[in-house]
């Protein structure tokens, strides 16, 4: 058991490293062994992530330690929030990669981009299970490198100048990062993460260097996670294709982002530190003007998967603000935001790659009664747009819930108002299109209509490989909205992440 | 000690061999650097505790005799000099863009292979200055192994080695008038601190520097090493450029008198920061693969000078562990580059930098090779370059006036990130060529990516490396 | 265990929308019937419903009269307008879609009932709300497109404002999210405008009404008579709901609701006359008998004391007004299809005359158990005002008739009327007539209403706006006036809609040529000049580095 113990977590990070690096050295005809491989993977790791998820809530502590550099050794361990992104990932892998398989058949270079795949989600999962700031900042570098040859894959001159962009962007942020890591790491070593921190110790000689390391990895973070004016390489990253974009919003990049944050504040500074420091109202501010910024500015797109880039950055920033407002039940609310946006967003970006690929829809003018043509896409479109809403009962509801809820527990009711004020843009920026979308005249011709599937409204309406994953990710978003107070939920899981940080 | 003895001797022999038979040079060099490898691997595992082994040549006490001393740096750096003789050598016989079995490169290769090991070994300056000649000299004779093309670039080279290597031997005359003695373990005890002192040692600092090609010192490096052969490019990259960076350690660290360090110091890193923005600069700028890569080792040269500079500047002798491991890290890192580099520009037959468009499909083996040796170069984690950076970083933040320093390094990262990136992200474009219509030579491409796996997999060995080299640096 | 019965009145909607993946159509009629469990709870409440796995705390079933009521006549309805919707969408190649956005609706506005707790009511809400949108645009084409958009924004608007309400509301309530705590907590200024305005929006009362006259009238008849009759009540219902009873600050806002619940009433019948399309002068109707129900929960929280009266008071004019509503509005559908006989007529002036307060209808005993109220509280002269209100609703409702009969006579379709309005809409039109011998509260509520000085008091109004009514038919004969309503919905509409279209794509300036930075190294590289060159700077270096160093 011991042993086991031990293995676990290296053991969910090698089920997608080792298909991955197999996949690479494949020929491109060799498609049967590919998808054997890639989804062999996917099911060794479910397995095991269920596996460790029963073991934690049981009480058993999953840990691998091997010597790194001195002080600060490469820890992998799963704790409950780590588990939580962990699940995240490989559910989403699953449908992500059923997806692509569908999406790029008839294309060229699948074992690089399916190479690269796998490697993206296993330096997520070894990213989520990094058990201190120097496993962290190493899955968070490597993330940067496996993410990026999926978001040129393409190989466009768009594509290269995106994914350009985006080395710029995290690259820097990246250095960012170890800049601050490096500053703790002088002062206090690097510990495994610990509730509610590990440099209380400090607090009262090092407050300025507390503070500038703080704010230097809210920086290297922020990049990721697309705060305000770190997002710049987000609308950009859009043009990879669909499922890496779907993966990208909704797990592996920004999401990287947020858990870093979440991780820096509740396990490396701690809760009450935080508060000593007053490091919060800042991020606070930013957060809040994020999410307006970002939804006033996809309001402003004219292009689908531009819409949901900037949708992106309006919705991550709820998962940071409600780490920054530094109470349980807001905690709760962002932590499950976690959750709750990844499986939304990865909808929307299924559904924008349906429509791209079946009928090569891109703009929101032509998707003019393209419901009648895919029921089924623009049903799990709008289930995921109105939860982005926040409407009940998707899952997007239960996160504002607990947003509003610790905002004013934490007395600041302004942050209603954000949260009011972006359902509202949210509202105004999805309308449209499930309005277009359902009722809007259809032209005459779609732009070119593949005819994936059969091309019959229903279950044929596009290949059953990009449908499947839509209607499964479609339907738990409202599933984890409307179970939300079932043991199985996220919701349920948050409460025991976040409960012993705030002693509860 | 003995095994050190048979680790310098047997590339020394196999010189003279493949001198002589020049049919099948290729085996013996090959088979002698294995020897030399697995003996300086065993030398390690003979140091016992944390003192260095001396031994005086032939038998005569100091200071009459040469002394050599083997230490764990030493070791170290002798492992790392067969290891990448060995991985270049076997490149150069696989790779179809390599010398021949018969060429002038077996027994040069071999010799410099010794040299390099004499080099490591040796405590005292005039010996250092002969190895240093030594290897000037197989360098420049090896940068014309690429044929009349090469000829100018390799005049160059030789005309600014000579001139350091009179610089050098100045300061060793200056020295050597006043003490009277070359060991440095002497002369470290007896020198004091006079304007005669300060001069040699800036003349051989400068000497060294032309030699390391350390900026602004670098001038003739682009061209030498972007013109000689692959295999060759790799060795004087990685290895060729790092003996005068180890002498300059040697007698800055041991004999420079603590305010003229400390001056000197600033100065070096002042150069150093320079170099890394500088260096990236050029690489960003220039249109061909293989001077991008050599650009690449200025700017890199550049993390070494800083280490260099603030371990004087701050007498912090931990910095010296950076040192080493920026440059151990960087020897495995850029022979990956070059061979990689040299690989695809052979086998697309073109040396603008345009050729790696939509390399990922074609050559994928080797781009990725160049990527993942680029990582390193950029000090991602978990590679040697990360470790280096890392130690690096470590005291530059005991005092805010510290920081600077970092805020340097740190735009040194980024910098270098911007080339690597230059041509990582041009592979991915559509490639002009089907990848079917090119002859590819897939174990020379593995080879070119095995010393870059190497240097990522330092993070493994990262723990007892670190304990040898912080043990090493004081000698 | 019984409670599960809940669950299922929820589920069962929701379910049956997989009939709609029938593709022979055979069994597709029933998923009108969707609502008949909820009519049987209505009738045999069951015990209450814990469903703690949807959130901690979430409580259905119904507890008070008021809510049992409102689901009996909610229910009905549904019932009848989804057997009127069956025979009226048989034809239609886009029925699925309306069963789909039918069902989702009802689910909505059965929860929100059946909730007893606010997170419930909110979902069914929002449910509802968001999926009328499908109904009210069902038709297509400009008018309902217009009228759609407006509604959807004012809806999200409603639904966000209810959201920041609910927070505070929770908040306030110490964290329980049940509806009888919340009636015994204390609310602040702030959480009650934000509920006013957020349930206002879905109520339509004035000012918040400007949504309502688009939207009602663009739907089909089936939906209109739905969204006129049950759903708005809905916004009411959450007002009573959300509020707390007998709360001192909360009594100082009494005089104001009263006053917009009036203002309310005589706006909509003023603005009713001026039309000439039934269904707008219906839909103002309902704004208009809106304010009633405005006017109840304002006298409900000026009363300190004993608030008893006025939930029967909410359930009679709820139920009467809801299924009155609902029949006029499929009758006024019915009168734009088919002509109608003569006994048609008879059936159509009823729930019309029972808005009015006919004696002996449903109608009168809802107006006299409101007059009853209001008697035995401290504002006597509102009688007077609720006089008056009887015959201005008289008036509309004799304008709206005789705009049915214009309507009908320019139709062509001899068509017998199918059997199936027969049974919707012909049933739904009775019931003024048999609430007060078969609704348990209407029986009651029914002595006062039955005395036969009251009955007097009923008639008088109604005589006299019809004496009213001819007179002024006669004097403005072929004149119209101006309608300032609808036009100030169309203007808002629009401007809404400009103001939030999404930047025209601008044309992206021809991508720069690609400018090959000139190497900078190549002036370091000329050969000849790097010997020199280097030599030059050891030189230089060396002379610098003495100077300093030595």
């Amino acid at each position: 058991m011991n042993f086991l113990q031990q293995a676990m977590p290296l053991l969910v990070v090698l089920s997608s490293l080792i298909p991955g690096l197999i996949i690479f050295t494949l020929r491109e005809d060799q498609r049967a062994l590919r998808t054997f491989l890639n989804l062999a993977g996917v099911s060794v790791q479910l397995v095991l992530v269920a596996l460790m998820l029963l073991g934690v809530s049981r009480g058993f502590s999953f840990k691998l330690q091997l010597p790194f550099i001195p002080n600060a050794d490469l820890i992998l361990r799963a704790d409950a929030l780590s588990l939580q992104f962990v699940t995240l990932s490989s559910v989403l892998w699953l449908a992500t990669t059923l997806y692509a398989i569908g999406y790029l058949k008839g294309s060229a270079q699948h074992s690089r981009f399916f190479g690269y795949f796998s490697l993206c989600v296993s330096t997520t999962v070894g990213l989520a299970l990094a058990g201190n700031l120097i496993t962290f900042l190493l899955f968070y570098e490597l993330l940067t490198l496996t993410t990026f040859p999926l978001l040129v894959h393409r190989g466009t001159r768009e594509a290269l100048k995106a994914g350009k962009i985006y080395l710029a962007y995290t690259l820097t942020g990246g250095t960012l990062l170890l800049l601050g890591i490096v500053v703790l790491h002088s002062l206090a070593g690097s510990p495994e993460f610990m509730t509610n921190g590990y440099l209380q110790a400090f607090q009262d000689d090092h407050r300025l260097t507390l503070t500038l390391a703080f704010a230097l990895l809210i920086a290297g973070l922020g990049v990721k996670a697309a705060l305000f004016p770190l997002h710049g390489w987000l609308p950009r990253a859009m043009v990879a294709p669909a499922p890496v974009s779907a993966l990208l919003h909704a797990v592996a990049v920004v999401k990287a982002g947020a858990f870093g944050i979440i991780r820096v504040v509740h396990d490396v500074y701690g809760i009450s530190l935080a508060h000593t420091l007053n490091l919060m109202s800042p991020l606070l501010w930013l957060a809040a003007f994020t999410i307006i910024f970002g939804s006033v500015m996809a309001l402003r797109q004219n292009e689908i998967k531009k819409r949901l880039a900037y949708s992106t950055v309006s919705q991550v920033s709820y998962i940071t603000l409600g780490v920054a407002l530094l109470g349980p039940i807001a905690a709760i609310g962002g932590l499950v935001h976690l959750v709750h946006q990844g499986l939304m967003k990865v909808t929307l970006f299924f559904c924008a790659g349906i429509f791209a690929e079946t009928l090569h829809v891109h703009r929101i003018q032509d998707m003019n009664g393209i419901g009648r043509r895919m029921p089924l896409t623009m049903a799990a479109f709008t289930v995921g747009a109105l939860g982005m809403m926040g409407l009940p009962p998707i899952a997007g509801f239960v996160t504002k819930w607990y947003l509003g809820m610790g905002a004013l527990e934490m007395g600041q009711p302004w942050v209603l108002l954000i949260l009011v004020g972006s359902g509202i843009l949210n509202a105004l920026y999805f309308l449209p299109l499930i309005y277009r979308g359902w009722f809007g005249l259809a032209p005459e011709r779609w732009p070119e209509d593949t005819g994936l599937g059969g091309g019959i409204p229903g279950w044929r309406e596009t290949h059953w490989m990009l449908l499947a994953p839509t209607l499964f990710t479609a339907l738990a978003s409202i599933l984890v909205g409307v179970l939300a107070g079932t043991p199985i939920s996220p919701l349920a899981w948050t409460h025991f992440i976040v409960n012993p940080e705030f002693g509860l | 000690m003995s095994w050190a003895l048979l680790s310098l001797a047997s590339p020394l022999l196999a010189a003279l061999l493949a001198l002589m038979i020049r049919h099948g040079a290729d085996r013996i060099v090959l088979g002698a650097t294995l020897i030399s490898l697995i003996a300086a691997v065993l030398a390690l595992a003979s140091i016992n505790g944390e003192q260095p082994v001396s031994l005086n040549l032939g038998g005569w006490e100091q200071p009459l005799a040469i002394r050599l001393e083997l230490g764990h740096l030493s070791a170290l750096l002798m492992i790392l000099t067969g290891t990448l003789h060995l991985l270049v050598g076997l490149y150069n016989r696989v790779s179809d863009h390599g010398t021949s079995s018969r060429s002038d490169y077996w027994p040069l290769s071999a010799l410099m292979h010794a040299v390099l090991l004499a080099l490591w070994l040796s405590r005292d300056l005039f010996n250092w200055f002969v190895t240093l000649e030594l290897l000037s000299l197989a360098a420049v004779a090896m940068v014309t192994l690429s044929g009349p093309k090469a000829y100018a670039a390799a005049l160059h080279y030789l005309m600014l080695s000579l001139m350091a290597s009179l610089f050098y031997l100045l300061g060793i005359a200056l020295l050597y008038g006043q003490e009277g003695v070359l060991d440095i373990n002497q002369l470290a005890q007896q020198l004091t601190d006079t304007p005669i002192t300060r001069l040699s040692l800036l003349l051989m600092t400068l000497g060294l520097m032309m030699k390391a090609a350390l900026w602004p010192l670098y001038l003739w490096l682009p061209d030498a090493h972007a013109n000689a052969p692959t295999a060759v490019s790799a060795l004087l990259s990685s290895l060729v450029v790092k003996g005068p960076v180890f002498i300059l350690w040697m007698i800055l660290w041991h004999l420079a008198p603590a305010p003229f360090a400390e001056q000197l110091g600033l100065v070096l890193a002042l150069f150093g920061g320079v170099a890394l923005l500088a260096g990236a600069w050029s690489a960003m700028t220039t249109p061909y693969l293989k001077t991008l890569v050599a650009y690449s080792t200025v700017a890199q040269l550049g993390y070494v000078l800083i280490a260099l500079g603030l371990s004087l500047r701050w007498q912090a002798l931990e910095l010296a562990t950076a040192l080493w491991l920026f440059i151990i890290a960087h020897a495995l890192a850029k022979v990956s580059a070059f061979l990689a580099a040299g690989e695809m520009q052979g086998t697309y037959g073109r040396k603008e930098l345009t050729v790696v468009k939509g390399a990922t499909l074609t050559m994928p083996v080797a781009m990725f090779a160049f990527a993942i040796a680029g990582g390193s170069l950029i000090g991602l984690p978990p590679s040697g370059g990360f470790l280096a950076k890392w130690i690096l970083l470590q005291p530059m933040f005991t005092s805010p006036a510290h920081w600077p320093w970092a805020f340097t390094i740190l735009a040194g990262t980024l910098a270098s990130a911007a080339y690597v990136f230059r041509v990582v992200s041009l592979s991915f474009d559509q490639p002009d060529i089907t990848p079917g219509s090119l002859t590819q030579n897939l174990p020379a491409q593995w080879l070119s990516l095995l010393p870059a796996l190497l240097v990522w997999g330092l993070a493994l060995l990262s723990h007892p490396l670190l304990l040898w080299l912080s043990r090493g640096a004081v000698v | 265990m019984t409670g599960f019965f809940w669950l299922g009145i929820i589920v069962l909607p929701l379910l049956s929308a997989l009939l709609l993946l029938d593709a022979g159509k055979r069994w597709r009629p029933l998923i009108w019937l969707a609502p008949l469990p909820a009519l049987g709870l209505a009738w045999f409440p069951l015990e209450v419903l814990r469903v703690d796995f949807l959130w901690p705390g979430a409580r259905w079933g119904v507890e008070d009269d008021l809510a049992r009521n409102w689901l009996g006549f909610t229910a009905l309805l549904w019932l009848g307008a989804g057997l009127y919707a069956w025979q009226n969408h048989k034809d239609d190649p886009h029925a699925p879609r309306f069963q789909a956005f039918w069902l989702l609706t009802l689910t909505g506005n059965l929860l929100l009932l059946i909730a007893l707790d606010g997170i419930s009511f909110y979902v069914g809400f929002t449910l509802m709300s968001i999926s009328a949108y499908g109904l009210i645009i069902h038709k297509g084409g400009p008018g309902p497109i217009q009228a759609g958009r407006l509604y959807v924004q004012l809806a999200i608007l409603g639904e966000m404002l209810i959201y920041a309400a609910l927070m505070l509301r929770i908040q306030e309530a110490e964290g329980s999210l049940l509806l009888s705590d919340w009636q015994q907590s204390p609310i602040s200024p702030l959480t009650a405008s934000l509920l006013l305005v957020g349930f206002g929006i879905k109520a339509g009362f004035f000012p918040l009404h400007i949504w309502l006259p688009l939207a009602h009238p663009a739907a089909p008849p089936a939906a209109s008579a739905v969204l006129s009759g049950a759903m708005i009540k809905a916004g009411i219902l959450g007002l009573w709901r959300f509020l707390p009873e007998a709360d001192a600050n909360l009594a100082n806002w009494s005089p104001w609701l009263i006053a917009l619940g009036l203002v309310s009433a005589f706006y909509g019948v003023a603005l009713g006359l001026l039309q000439t399309r039934v269904k707008t002068a219906l839909a103002y109707s309902s704004i208009s008998q809106i304010g009633y129900l405005l006017v109840i929960l304002g006298l409900a929280l000026g009363t300190v004391h004993d608030v008893s009266p006025w939930p029967a008071a909410l359930a009679l004019f709820g139920v009467h007004h809801g299924l009155a509503k609902g029949a006029l509005f499929m009758g006024a559908g019915l009168a734009m299809t088919v002509k109608l006989p003569r006994s048609a007529w008879v059936l159509m002036t009823l729930p019309a005359l029972a808005l009015a307060g006919l004696p002996l209808t449903g109608g009168a005993i809802a107006k006299t158990a409101l007059k009853t109220g209001v008697y035995d509280s401290d504002l006597t002269m509102l009688i007077t005002l609720l006089s008056l209100g009887s015959l201005t609703t008289t008036l509309l409702v004799i304008r709206i008739m005789v705009l049915m009969r214009q309507a009908n006579e320019a139709i062509a379709n001899h068509n017998r009327m199918p059997r199936a309005y027969w049974c919707s809409w012909g049933l739904l039109s009775l019931t003024p007539l048999l609430l007060p011998w078969l609704w348990p509260v209407f029986i009651d509520n029914r002595s006062k209403a039955l005395a036969a000085d009251a009955l007097w008091d009923q008639m008088s109004p109604i005589l006299l706006a019809f004496i009213l009514y001819g007179i002024v038919s006669r004097l403005m004969a072929g004149k119209t006036l101006p309608d300032p309503g609808l036009g100030l919905s169309r203007w808002i509409s629009l401007r809404l809609k400009k103001g939030l279209q999404p930047a025209k794509p601008a044309t992206s300036p021809p991508a720069e040529p690609a400018r090959a930075l000139p190497p900078l190294g190549t002036r370091w590289q000329k050969q000849t000049d790097s010997v020199t060159l280097a030599s030059a700077l050891l030189a230089a270096l060396l002379l610098l580095l003495i100077g300093w160093l030595v």
